[in-house]
């Protein structure tokens, strides 16, 4: 198991150093430059002096090299627009990305496993018919259209939400003022990978009821909800956790559109700022934080994976 | 099955945490004006980056030598009380406030206002208005509460001038700071304004309270929270549910929020005109004759009564009427006329060819209209150009661009691009030298007429009260005639204001926020 | 992207050839009727873009300031829009565009994924691990940032788009490819045409590649559905294919200003994004189940 984790962990830093040379090679090699430079009010003289205080001037791979020399000792710079260090803008929107993200996981598990199993059990039947429809609705619907419509009835017609942002600003509140406040961006943000999970929660437990052991079992005359428990949950929730893997980039990708339209301070927006003014230390620091969080739940899930099922081991 | 079991407790969870917050989302904000910026702030007052977000916080947080009076926009005293001139306006005694104090208690004199110009003119300060003061000569303490500037022409302008983004920083915090970054600086700054830095969540909001140590006296106001949110439809959307006390809005959204009895609306006319600028370096551009038949031939009414929404005024050339006395008011803006532009183009040697389309010696009457995306206004303005130009028979591709691409073809002299969309907001200083002289700096549409380049320079060092405005009265006739730029409408700002928000004064949002220590809330 | 939409998991295992495959297939798509009426509409839409400018009854991009946001009428059945534009010819108009941006997209990925995936399948070895690392590479970033990150650094021109969407979209059909190519090589017929020296080229191209069908097919509806999806969320940002060129994406972006008053004019663009999306993602799963075995003994379970 260690050294599975050693060479995994090998891999992943390899992994890094490919995604940030192919991002930085992109962002540099892009004509206009960062939009401090392109800022109509700055003298070109003083723009010049800029570029040069920020190193643009230097030969690409001069300016990788410094890059990759500050990086690897946990200096990634700081931001051009924001005049602070891009790990401090960092490590203060990673915790609201995370709720966000983790909320909107958690609601699509919590409903997506049950509903998908129901399905499965009860094949072709109403259940299983509104289930599909609207897994194929949760799947088609751009979001952000989605969370304007939210907006529309929740916060301004029936006044029952808040409208944007994390917090009501210039008040003491407690969690529930939190809570309010994530309701609808969780949702929106869920209803893709729950219409994802509960399709795979469906299909995976088709499949292990149609098993041999479990018709096994049911011949026995075991009691259907013990032939469901024991023996077909535990092996339809391992292709569940993988496609973990594949849910968890897709759901940074959605909130960069979530966090926008709420007003949520998270990394989704951060990037968004980020790109268009072409920010590029932030740039680099988040394709930098979001690619470590994409390596690291791989590698929970494939843990998670060995864990839930027995038959494969690591070595 | 644990899995159910879980949902429930997970259920019951967001239940039970929801009930006592209750379901109103509705204001209860108390003696507190709640206003949005679009972005993060970087409190830097030297080099303003995040430049729109930081420049409204700035307004709150600082003060400047001089401001702009509600209303009609005269230079009226803040820091400074008493500026007077010597040499026609080379040199300048400011006699400054007594009394004042940073937010950390230490007194405001005449060291920190040489420090802050001083810095400004510093090229290693990478200051954003340093060419605004490349003139400065000498800044003097003469005593604590006098400060001399000497200039090496006059400069009638300062007063104004002083007022715009002009902060006045402290000395004592930052003379070891390095200026183009103040990494401890931003994190905590330190003004004289009638709000003090409080918090900053990041991406969420900033929360500024009243400085009870005010020179004019404590704020009306407990606190100023300013929100970022980054989408106008959420700002639309606050407002109507009253979670925003104010907020700019476009043209577009007043349909909608005119109905909601809790808002009411103030537009002001700002010292700045939207204008579609054709590069007289690029043929056919450097003919008059073209330049007046695509201004008479663009139905300028309909664009303001349409797409405005009757929120601004037809403009006359780059003087608003917000330049007071400078503005000339016997100009009467040109009006829709086809006949008259197509006469025109005639006599510019079009006829018409291939397609409709005019051409001049076989060659075709066909540009490009660049336009920075994003902005719904100005997509649409471009079109109805396009639409009006090709009645006259021209062809006009537009080409909606990149705000950085925009700046980089756009500003460089003589600008990469036919024609394009553009405005400057600049402070209410009547001098365009940058803008309508051969030399200027961002007259990139190469406009150049000798008698305006020498009326221009005469008036920048005239200080005679009643001669100066003649100069610019007679500028601007030559420019009405020349056309170097097809102004359309004086920009103006609509402001959605909260009616429990009072006392706030009649100006543009900037201008507005060094006001804030006026505004009150209805109990 | 193919990984973005409802996949049931991967499987393996050979193609029963009793009868046709292709009547077989058809046999089985049949028997899903929401599947048949999805790829009815979709084919209707799809004729509908095809002879957009003819069917239109406006010029799509002809200003009527006098006449904003005018109401249906027997003029315009679907009314104007805030400039006056005739809203159902910019609908017909912008389907072109969107579903050109779908397709393309589609294409891209498709090419890339597969050229990839078979590269690294067949020569193995280095080879296979410099692409499948460069695979992986790609998936730890997320998508859509990547997309939003050259879309606002180079422009976002209509060629721009769909080149983006593109070439963020290929990384799941690459594995998809490599691992039918891999569970191909070994058998016989393959060894065959080996034994008696057919090129490279030709043994990927005769035998490998067919035996991949099944999978790129299914992955290139869902990738359409994905494009469409994608080309309306950066349109949101402003990033998408730029005005006046109408597409859907475009159109249900700028509808958000007049939300509050006009909210029709953001229906009709969304409902159709949402139809064509859903009918490719409904279409693409019955392909998969029509085509897959193994969902189908499952069924007949």
């Amino acid at each position: 198991m260690s050294r599975y984790l050693l060479v995994r962990v090998m891999q992943g830093v390899a992994l890094l150093f490919i995604v940030s040379a192919v991002i930085f090679l992109i962002v540099h090699s892009a004509p206009g430059g960062p939009a401090i430079l392109n800022n109509p009010d700055v003298d070109p003289e003083t723009a010049k002096a800029i570029a040069r205080d920020l190193g643009l001037t230097d030969p690409i791979a001069v300016q990788y090299a410094r890059w990759v020399s500050r990086a690897v000792v946990g200096n990634f710079g700081r931001s051009y627009q924001h005049q602070t260090p891009v790990l401090h803008l960092i490590r203060n929107r990673i915790p609201n990305t995370l709720l966000l993200a983790g909320t909107a996981l958690a609601i699509a598990l919590v409903l997506a496993v049950p509903l998908g199993i129901v399905s499965a059990v009860r094949r072709y039947s109403t259940v299983d018919y509104l289930a599909t429809v609207g897994a194929f609705f949760g799947v088609s619907v751009p979001h952000f259209w989605l969370g304007i419509m939210m907006i529309v009835l929740f916060s301004v017609t029936l006044g029952w939400l808040p409208s944007a942002g994390m917090r009501t600003a210039g008040v003491q509140a407690g969690p529930g003022d939190l809570l309010m406040h994530l309701i609808m961006p969780a949702v929106v943000l869920s209803t893709f990978p729950l219409a994802q999970l509960m399709r795979y929660a469906r299909s995976s437990m088709v499949e292990v009821l149609s098993q041999d052991y479990v018709r096994t079992a049911q011949a026995k005359g075991l009691a259907p909800r013990r032939v469901l428990g024991t023996h077909a949950l535990r092996n339809a929730l391992i292709p569940v956790i993988t496609v973990l893997g594949v849910i968890i980039p897709r759901l940074l990708s959605g909130a960069v559109i979530t966090e926008t339209i709420f007003a949520w301070p998270g990394l989704g927006r951060l990037a968004v700022d980020a790109a268009i003014t072409r920010d590029y230390p932030v740039i680099m620091g988040l394709t930098m934080t979001t690619a470590v969080l994409v390596i690291v739940s791989n590698l929970i899930t494939d843990v998670a994976y060995v864990v839930v099922d027995p038959r494969i081991s690591l070595a | 099955m644990t899995i159910r079991r879980v949902a429930l407790i997970l259920v019951a969870a967001l239940i039970a945490a929801a009930v006592p917050a209750g379901l109103g989302a509705g204001p209860a904000a108390g003696n507190v004006l709640r206003l949005s910026i679009n972005g993060d702030v970087a409190i830097n007052p030297i080099t303003f980056p995040q430049q729109l977000p930081t420049t409204q916080v700035i307004k709150v947080l600082f003060n400047t030598l001089t401001k702009y009076n509600p209303g009609d926009l005269k230079v009226v005293p803040d820091l400074a009380t008493l500026w007077t001139p010597a040499e026609n306006g080379r040199i300048w005694v400011f006699k400054l406030r007594r009394g004042v104090k940073w937010h950390d208690g230490r007194p405001f004199t005449a060291a920190d206002v040489k420090f802050t110009f001083d810095a400004i003119v510093d090229p290693r300060s990478r200051a954003l208005y340093r060419t605004t003061f490349a003139g400065l000569q000498t800044v003097q303490v003469v005593d604590d509460y006098t400060v001399r500037f000497e200039f090496d022409r006059p400069y009638p302008s300062l007063p104004i001038v002083v007022g715009f983004n002009i902060p006045i920083v402290p000395k004592h915090l930052l003379e070891n700071e390095n200026i183009a970054e103040m990494p401890r600086f931003i994190r905590n700054p330190v003004g004289t304004g009638p709000f003090k830095w409080k918090e900053y969540i990041e991406g969420s909001h900033l929360t500024l309270e009243a400085n009870p140590e005010y020179y004019a006296g404590k704020p009306s106001l407990d606190a100023v929270v300013i929100k970022i949110i980054p989408d106008i439809n959420t700002v639309v959307a606050q407002l109507r549910t009253g979670e925003l006390d104010l907020g700019v809005v476009e043209p577009v959204h007043l349909d909608s929020l005119r109905a909601q009895s809790h808002l009411r609306f103030q537009t002001t006319e700002l010292p700045s005109a939207f204008y579609i600028a054709l590069n007289a370096t690029k043929w056919p551009f450097g003919d008059k004759k073209v330049r007046q038949a695509l201004m008479y031939g663009l139905n300028r009414p309909q664009i303001v009564e349409r797409i405005l929404k009757g929120t601004a005024n037809l403009a006359t050339g780059p003087y608003a009427t917000a330049f007071g006395r400078y503005y000339n008011k016997n100009l009467k803006p040109y009006p829709y006329d086809v006949n008259k532009a197509k006469a025109l183009l005639a006599e510019a040697g079009f006829r018409p060819g291939a397609g409709g389309i005019l051409e001049q010696n076989g060659r075709p009457l066909s540009f490009e209209l660049m336009v920075d995306k994003g902005n719904p206004t100005r997509e649409q303005i471009a079109l109805v150009a396009q639409q009006n130009w090709k009645a006259l028979g021209a062809d006009v591709k537009l080409n909606v661009v990149e705000w950085s691409v925009y700046i980089r073809r756009g500003n460089q002299r003589p600008g990469d691009y036919e024609a394009r969309t553009s405005w400057r907001i600049t402070s209410p200083d009547p001098d365009k030298s940058t803008e309508y002289t051969t030399p200027g700096t961002v007259n990139h549409y190469m406009y150049s007429n000798p008698e305006v380049d020498r009326l221009m320079a005469e008036a920048r060092s005239t200080f005679d009260p009643t001669k100066r405005p003649q100069l610019y009265h007679r500028i601007q006739e030559l420019i009405y005639d020349d056309v170097p730029v097809l102004w359309i409408f004086y920009n103006s700002e609509i402001l959605a204001i909260n009616k429990r928000v009072q006392n706030f004064p009649k100006l543009g949002i900037r201008d507005a926020l060094t006001w804030l220590n006026v505004v009150s809330i209805a109990k | 992207m193919a990984q973005d939409a409802l996949i049931t998991p991967p499987v393996a295992g050979t193609t029963p050839r009793a009868r046709s495959p292709l009547t077989v297939f058809w046999s089985r798509f049949r028997r899903n009727r929401l599947a048949v009426a999805a790829l009815v509409f979709l084919l209707a839409i799809h004729a509908v873009a095809a002879v957009a400018d003819w069917l239109a009854p406006y010029d799509p991009a002809a200003l009527d300031l006098l006449n904003q946001f005018a109401d249906p009428s027997r003029e315009h059945l679907l009314g104007t829009d805030e400039s006056g534009r005739d809203v159902l010819s910019r609908l017909i108009v912008g389907s072109r565009v969107s579903l050109a941006v779908g397709t393309l997209a589609m294409l891209v990925s498709i090419t890339v994924g597969s050229l990839i995936g078979a590269l690294a399948g067949f020569y193995g070895r280095a080879t296979d691990g410099v692409l499948m690392r460069f695979t992986d590479g790609m998936l730890t970033i997320p998508t859509f940032f990547l997309a939003l990150l050259v879309l606002a650094v180079f422009g976002s021109g209509l060629m721009n788009v769909i080149l983006v969407i593109g070439f963020t979209g290929w990384m799941v059909v690459s594995r998809v490819i490599r691992a039918e190519v891999l569970r191909t090589l070994p058998q016989e017929f393959v060894l065959a045409a080996k034994a008696i020296g057919a090129s490279d080229m030709r043994v990927l191209v005769r035998h490998v590649v067919p035996q991949a069908f099944a999978s790129v097919i299914v992955a290139a509806t869902l990738g359409v559905a994905y494009a469409i999806l994608t080309e309306s969320a950066l349109s949101y940002l402003g990033l998408g294919v730029q005005p006046p060129t109408p597409t859907w994406g475009n159109m249900l972006s700028g509808a958000q200003q007049y939300v509050w008053t006009k909210p029709h004019l953001a229906v009709y663009p969304g409902v159709l994004i949402m139809l064509c999306v859903l009918g490719y993602n409904i279409v693409g799963d019955a392909l998969r189940d029509a085509l897959d075995p193994r969902a189908s003994r499952a069924r007949l379970a």
